[in-house]
């Protein structure tokens, strides 16, 4: 399957990392093997696209990273959810649901 | 075992931002290149085609720093203290100057009820409604302090802000004016009544006393009085960094 253009790739990129997190607290490899995998390649984070995205939504207080200790026992850089991201995740998947409904009645693209 | 952190460390070198800071990013992002060259090599790529695709995921790095600085430098640039004591103390310092303010200004214009004097065996001069004012201050600092993040330590810290600053201002000027005294008395011949110059060291105790039991030791027991509510508080984990509008 082909990937999606940058820019689409960054603008749908928070909604992926803030669901990711709202399971669990992850660390940035994680996250970006966890969008691969459960988007079946279409969207795919490496470092240079990942981090400034992740360091973006720290800044602005969504998520909060903390180092902890792995299974493996390595200390690794986990994200997790603020209670301003857990607010922010309903309103964002709506506005994601409403794009695509709008694209859907323009254009007949349908999403899953 | 290769030192993941040496090489993403010489490829940031665009990254400008202070120690911590800039070593906190380089340990996470060498952790991020670590976990893809242990997976090719569990796929059975050799040592060399995995550090490439570990280090190839990135084209551009100076692009990388620069995206990355512009995200952090907005708030990594202020380290934790800073956010966890010095600007709730800022705060608490302002609070407590300003109700010092007022209660000078009533005193000014004939309030007979704002200083309060011990004579024992010097004049020891206390602000009444300023100390009452101050646990105000000192709980408002412990408690921007403690929705920061600050520890026990850092709320107590950013409640005796004011009581820290009030004895460094005292500290210059007793400084300041033993410098100026003695250069304006230098021709002097021998010490004056009431020249620091005659005093026994006892005198000198009781002087300084004079000065930091009202300004400095009343002020940091009444500002830490405000705090004592918020230095029970579980810490504060929920908005750690200031949250702003998040844009979508």
């Amino acid at each position: 399957m082909s990937t999606l253009p940058s820019n689409i790739k960054r603008g749908s990129a928070e909604l992926a990392i803030l669901a990711l997190l709202e399971e669990q607290p992850l660390h940035g490899y994680e996250i970006a093997k966890r969008i691969e995998k459960q988007t079946g390649g279409v969207l795919r984070f490496d470092v240079a696209s990942l981090y400034p995205v992740l360091y973006g939504l720290e800044r602005r207080g969504i998520v909060k990273g903390e180092w902890d200790k792995a299974p493996s026992g390595r200390e690794r850089r986990y994200y997790k959810l603020t209670p301003a991201g857990k607010k922010k995740l309903q309103p964002l998947r709506q506005q994601w649901k409403e794009f695509f409904r709008a694209l859907d009645q323009l254009a007949g693209v349908h999403h899953a | 075992m290769r030192d993941w952190q040496a090489e993403v460390d010489d490829r940031m070198r665009g990254l400008k931002l202070c120690t911590e800071a800039r070593n906190d990013i380089i340990r996470e992002l060498s952790c991020h290149f670590e976990e893809i060259f242990e997976d090719a090599r569990e796929r059975g790529a050799g040592e060399q085609e995995a550090r490439e695709q570990a280090l190839g995921s990135v084209r551009d790095w100076k692009r990388l720093a620069s995206e990355v600085q512009h995200e952090k430098e907005s708030f990594m640039t202020t380290t934790p203290f800073k956010r966890k004591v010095v600007y709730p103390g800022m705060v608490a310092l302002v609070l407590s100057a300003a109700a010092l303010w007022i209660t000078s200004l009533l005193h000014h214009y004939g309030s007979q009820y704002i200083f309060y004097v011990i004579q024992a065996p010097r004049y020891f001069v206390f602000n009444i409604p300023w100390l009452i004012a101050l646990p105000f201050a000192g709980g408002v600092g412990a408690w921007l302090s403690w929705r920061h993040g600050g520890s026990v330590a850092n709320r107590a810290s950013a409640a005796l802000f004011p009581a820290f600053m009030y004895f460094a201002a005292i500290v210059s000027a007793m400084i300041t004016s033993a410098i100026f005294i003695t250069i304006v008395t230098v021709f002097h011949i021998g010490p004056r009544p009431g020249d620091f110059r005659g005093a026994t060291p006892m005198e000198w105790v009781v002087r300084i006393l004079m000065l930091l039991t009202p300004w400095v030791f009343a002020p940091a027991l009444s500002c830490l009085v405000g705090a004592v509510p918020f230095l029970w508080l579980k810490p504060h984990t929920a908005d750690e960094h200031p949250a702003t509008e998040a844009h979508a």
